[in-house]
């Protein structure tokens, strides 16, 4: 990550694209078409009810980034498959806290190591998310060794790729990047590994991806970086994908197409989960992965004319 | 040797050249490039190009049986009894590794099996019963709490570390899981990357070992200074990593490259019978094929809880 230049001050009137001011403003045209496409598009359908709090996970509908990708409209639309705790889901987050502790203690004399980090996070869980907690706390040993191991190389691994960097501001992991359209039961929501400069300064955000890169990621960096327009109401500078697994960090401007881009996917997801029966199949080789499969007359054919569930 | 004893007494070879490095990558680039080409010109949705290590060491043995491997339809793949020793066998050392010794062997197995997620390897530990399944792996807990106690925190060991290499801006693509990585730039001593293996030593560990000391070298821009096999009850098998071992690799996985990708888009496969037809979902219609019905059935090699498709991936 390298340091953006300066505004000029010696020519006013010519300002760098990425001032302050400019990237409020972007902010601001990107919130305006956001709210006048969604009103278009639901209509009546999820108004916030004046004096009821909006709960958008029972009532509403929650645009999350980890649908961006979702190729097949049904599956994206469809009912989610159950949520269950596991290694796979909590090493990221037991791994940015372990980072966290890593950057506090950074200026002793010894560096912490990252294992020390972890253990020291997994034995004072107070200010965890309450059910990461409750998950981790009803684990035995061994559970929760292979939780620990896990964390140790997600943050040794996001370490590696980022540095040890002060500057480098690790995310708390109950605390996601969100956007609730107003006056609507609407919720985007993202989340983001690190941050590097300020408001004034722009931001920086920083993705560590689990797959390697590909053409998917110039749009997940995208919604990431229209969820934080919206909701901190200025454009960051620019969203890196990181990949741990290569080695490659893939920094991505953060460009008004760029989030042209980000919120035409983001309407197009709004309206498959409003009118789920709308939601058309494309099926592919992801059907053999699809929890929806047992049910879905498209995807089977599929899989059967590609002979594989891996094809 | 203890892995302990082995790692303070490594001398960190002369380091491979960054440029050497910078070579091959550019060279498997243009191998990949090549690849990519045959199959958009006639078989696009094939993309991108997979060359996990599975698919290498079924490339070396039988080019039929890797077609076949990969058109099974996984789920109905049953889990054998030497795969559930292999999987035992890494949960151990990760125990061992952040927990120390492992005094209940099937709870412990089952504890971290459940923590994973990972129902269909409990449900095949259920279905051997409790008797069959100690006797299993019982004893592989005292070989790892031997062999690899006493580590060094500043080694900074991890377990199931991804290193992947992409190339032809996503076309193909080489993913590995590495059971156990010690060292490297963040710790301040060169990597040391450990496969932990239940079976008997076979050729293809060497050559998977090579590739990981590739895969680290091309994620690192800095090749590791050691990579080793471990087997329960056994030294350390371990091998220098120099310009020649990484070449050989970069060779192996070019040529799976092409290979690969002229069979994605129909060339007849060769078949060439070995030992393996024994656990090639073909075994029983390929004219070639020579399996021996007395030797004990199973499949050597790993079980890798690793997807052929990636969803986040495969836009
Ligand atoms: S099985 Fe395939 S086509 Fe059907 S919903 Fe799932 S992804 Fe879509
Ligand atoms: S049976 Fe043997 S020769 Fe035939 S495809 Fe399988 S591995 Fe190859």
């Amino acid at each position: 990550m390298t340091s953006e230049p300066e505004p000029s001050k010696t020519e006013p009137g010519k300002t760098e694209p990425s001032t302050r001011e400019e990237r409020e403003a972007l902010a601001s045209r990107m919130t305006e078409r956001l709210c006048d496409s969604v009103e278009q598009l639901l209509g009546e359908q999820y108004r916030v009810q004046p004096g009821v709090r909006p709960n958008y996970f029972a009532d509403g509908l929650v645009v999350d980034a980890f649908r961006v990708t979702e190729r097949c409209p049904r599956k994206l639309a469809g009912p989610s498959s159950d949520y269950r705790d596991s290694v796979a889901m909590s090493r990221r987050r037991i791994g940015l806290l372990a980072v966290r502790e890593l950057a506090n203690s950074a200026g002793t004399s010894q560096p912490m190591l990252v294992s020390t980090a972890v253990q020291q996070v997994m034995a004072d869980a107070a200010n965890w998310p309450i059910s990461l907690r409750d998950w981790v706390d009803s684990l035995d040993r061994a559970g929760q060794a292979a939780v620990a191991a896990a964390a140790i190389t997600w943050a040794e691994s996001a370490l590696r790729l980022v540095g040890r960097d002060s500057r480098v501001k690790w995310a708390e992991p109950s605390q996601k990047p969100k956007w609730n359209v107003p006056g609507r039961l609407v919720q985007l929501s993202a989340s983001v590994d690190a941050v590097l400069g300020g408001v004034s300064s722009g931001e920086k955000l920083l993705i560590l991806s689990d797959a390697v890169p590909g053409p998917a990621d110039r749009l997940r960096a995208g919604f990431t970086a229209l969820v934080r327009t919206l909701g901190a109401r200025h454009a960051p500078l620019r969203v890196t994908v990181g990949s741990p697994a290569t080695g490659l960090l893939q920094p991505i401007p953060v460009t008004q197409e760029l989030l042209e881009l980000a919120a035409d996917r983001a309407l197009e997801m709004i309206g498959l989960l409003a009118n789920p029966d709308s939601a058309g199949t494309v099926p592919g080789k992801w059907c053999g992965y699809c929890h929806l499969l047992e049910h879905c007359d498209a995807g089977r054919t599929q899989l059967a004319a590609g002979g594989s569930a891996t094809m | 040797m203890q892995v302990a004893s082995w790692l303070s007494e490594f001398e960190p070879p002369v380091q491979v050249p960054e440029a050497f490095i910078e070579q091959l990558r550019e060279q498997l680039e243009a191998t990949a490039l090549h690849a990519a080409e045959i199959v958009r010109g006639t078989d696009p949705e094939q993309l991108p190009i997979r060359v996990p290590k599975s698919r290498l060491a079924d490339l070396d043995c039988c080019e039929r049986k890797a077609l076949a491997v990969y058109q099974a339809d996984h789920a109905e793949q049953s889990i054998t009894a030497s795969m559930l020793r292999g999987v035992a066998l890494d949960r151990f050392v990760t125990y061992q590794l952040v927990a120390g010794r492992v005094t209940e062997p099937l709870q412990t197995c089952l504890s971290m099996l459940e923590a994973e997620a990972e129902d269909s390897a409990i449900a095949a530990f259920e279905a051997l019963g409790p008797e069959a399944a100690a006797a299993l792996i019982d004893p592989l807990a005292a070989q790892v709490a031997d062999a690899w106690s006493g580590i060094d925190p500043a080694w900074v060991p991890r377990t199931q570390s991804k290193a992947s290499a992409v190339f032809a801006d996503g076309a193909v693509v080489c993913s590995g899981i590495i059971d156990v990585e010690l060292g490297g730039p963040s710790a301040g001593v060169p990597a040391v990357v450990v496969e932990v293996k239940s079976g008997k030593p076979v050729a293809a560990h060497q050559a998977e070992a090579y590739l990981y000391g590739l895969l680290l070298a091309l994620r690192d821009g800095l090749a590791p200074g050691a990579v080793a096999r471990w087997y329960p009850g056994s030294e350390l098998a371990a091998v220098v990593v120099s310009e020649g071992l990484l070449a050989s690799a970069a060779a192996r996985l070019e040529q799976a490259m092409l290979r690969w990708a002229e069979l994605l888009c129909g060339r007849t496969p060769q078949e060439s019978s070995g030992p393996w037809c024994g656990w090639c979902p073909d075994n029983e219609v390929c004219p070639s094929s020579r399996v021996d019905r007395s030797a004990p059935a199973g499949l050597a090699g790993d079980l890798e809880f690793e997807a052929e498709f990636d969803p986040e991936r495969d836009w």
